[in-house]
């Protein structure tokens, strides 16, 4: 079920942009051509999140095939809701999963150009697999 | 304990994918079913009532970190068959990320790549030269 165009994209909505980056350094070794976007760090650049940033990140990332958005705490969920009542967007899927596990998830099922409901699936998944 | 009551393809021996035994010309039937089998898959025995299965066993090129299990995700994903990386008693779907780096498998770690499906033959024949390589 390859999608005949671009790859669906992840967005990694984080409140420290080195805890987003670190996952979007790891999930790099998977290789694919996914695009990964980061959102992290407060608007004055400390830890916390941002609308702006998680708006810019959805328009990095979503290349047209969708994207998955993945936040690693509660309140960056809240961040994401916020940005999307003002301002719905069909191609994005806020998903409830692990944030290391779910990104790497994603990321690999949608380097084989999965569809985003296929890829919503793998990243959900993510919170049934054990790590041994 | 694993019933051994299938004749030659009982029990956990596998059968080779080099056409021999079991396999199907590559491309032949891969239109014909493809989702009925996804759950039940039984890692005891071989019956392949419902399909083709094959199974080769490789000495593992490199360890199975992030990078070799994701090629190993994009290279199962081209055939409809399901294919599963055993190691010992664990058991892994190759279409799983997190399951496949979970098996935590070193490099000289014999390990058993086995597809049940249309195309298994073809698909456990890319996955095994995939796994041996060298990383």
């Amino acid at each position: 079920m390859p999608n005949v165009g671009n790859l669906v994209g992840l967005v990694l909505v984080s409140h420290s942009v080195a805890l987003a980056e670190g996952v979007r350094e790891l999930v790099a070794q998977l290789g694919g051509e996914v695009p990964v976007a980061v959102a992290a760090g407060a608007p004055d650049g400390g830890l916390g999140t941002s609308v702006e940033r998680v708006a810019a990140a959805l328009a990095e990332a979503d290349r047209g095939a969708g994207v998955v958005v993945l936040p690693d705490l509660g309140s960056a969920v809240l961040t994401v809701r916020a940005l999307l009542d003002d301002e719905p967007r069909p191609g994005a899927r806020l998903v409830d999963a692990p944030f290391v596990e779910g990104a790497v998830a994603a990321v690999a099922v949608a380097s084989t150009g999965a569809v985003l409901a296929e890829v919503v699936a793998a990243a959900e998944e993510a919170r049934r697999v054990r790590k041994f | 304990m694993f019933g051994s009551s299938d004749g030659p393809r009982a029990g956990r021996r596998a059968e080779r994918c080099d056409g021999a035994h079991g396999g199907v010309p590559d491309s032949a039937h891969e239109a014909a079913r493809n989702s009925e089998h996804e759950t039940a898959y039984d890692t005891a025995g071989d019956d392949v009532a419902d399909g083709a299965a094959c199974a080769e066993d490789v000495l593992l090129g490199a360890d199975l970190h992030l990078r070799p299990a994701g090629a190993v995700v994009r290279a199962a994903a081209v055939y409809a068959a399901e294919v599963r990386i055993e190691v010992g008693e664990r058991t892994a779907s190759a279409s799983s990320v997190l399951a496949v780096t979970g098996l935590a498998a070193r490099a000289g770690t014999r390990v058993t790549v086995r597809g049940r499906g249309p195309d298994a033959a073809a698909a456990v024949r890319a996955l095994a030269a995939l796994l041996r390589a060298p990383g």
